[in-house]
């Protein structure tokens, strides 16, 4: 199969004319148009007073991400003990205190050994 | 002196900061790049996009070592702002309908509708046919412009063909 009897070879013809045709613009027109963009843009330009501002901006951010990212890292301060956990009073020598919670203890009170050895006779 | 290298010269003399050659820049890459803008997005869009293209271009001129490839580099930078153009400015295709007579060219092919057929191909696929088909470049030169490999070039040649057979196939009596 040669190029014009290939079924697109009409469109790519017609698409080249199509391409080819000038712009709606001409190009002194839009070399003038490019100018004055470029001239106002100039004269709008941030001065050195904007970007100081701007650069204390960031600053001001990255300072307050980072100690936030440190705090973070660091994780959260150990709970204060709560002052509604009593102290236990002194406790006789047969009682042992196991504690589930700050809040919860059990206290285990040990028989005291008697004279009587017990046992059968 | 050639066209080529009497561009290469303004260029340079631009990138001093001579704003009279930018503007001899502008007018001699006018056209080339509307063309190609134009097979991308469109006859609505092409002159807004080569013109901040253009703009950009003037800004990022200090960072172009190479004074010769200024076309090449600028035809990068219309089809990347081609590909993102379309994606925001839908709402631009309204403005058409509202746009003085004349200002949109008259298709010197009233039997085939191109723009209508370019909308079945994908941007890509519609900037590979315009450099290959309108401009003759070859598949190296083509990925140069794109960033793409030769193969790349020729997948989405063969891709457009295939889709444009296909339509041209459904559209005959």
């Amino acid at each position: 199969m040669t190029d014009d009897d290939r079924p697109t070879s009409r469109f790519e013809a017609a698409f080249r004319a199509w391409a080819r045709r000038a712009p709606v613009t001409p190009a002194d027109v839009a070399a003038k148009r490019v100018g004055a963009r470029i001239d106002a843009s100039s004269r709008h330009a941030p001065g050195p007073a904007v970007w100081v501002q701007r650069l204390a901006v960031a600053c001001g951010l990255v300072l307050v991400v980072a100690s936030g990212v440190l705090l973070w890292r660091n994780g959260t301060p150990p709970p204060i003990p709560s002052p509604a956990v009593e102290v236990p009073p002194m406790l006789p020598d047969n009682v042992v205190i196991f504690w589930l919670d700050a809040e919860t203890p059990v206290y285990f009170i040990v028989k005291p050994v008697s004279d009587d050895p017990g046992g059968t006779p | 002196m050639s066209v080529r290298a009497d561009l290469a010269s303004l260029v340079r003399a631009a990138r001093d900061g001579d704003d009279r050659a930018y503007g001899s820049v502008v007018e001699a890459c006018w056209d080339d790049l509307v063309r190609f803008a134009r097979s991308i997005v469109g006859d609505a869009d092409a002159e807004d996009v080569v013109q901040e293209c253009l703009l950009h271009a003037w800004r990022a001129l200090p960072r172009l070592r190479d004074a010769d490839r200024f076309h090449a580099w600028v035809s990068t930078a219309v089809f990347r702002r081609c590909l993102r153009w379309k994606r925001w400015s839908w709402w631009r295709r309204e403005r058409v309908g509202t746009m003085p007579e004349g200002t949109v060219s008259v298709d010197p092919n009233p039997g085939l509708d191109v723009e209508r057929l370019l909308d079945r191909l994908t941007r890509r696929q519609r900037a590979v046919l315009h450099l290959t088909v309108v401009e003759g470049m070859s598949d190296a030169e083509v990925g140069a412009v794109l960033s793409m490999k030769p193969g790349t070039v020729r997948a989405h040649r063969r891709r457009a063909r295939e889709s444009l057979e296909q339509v041209l196939r459904e559209c005959q009596p």
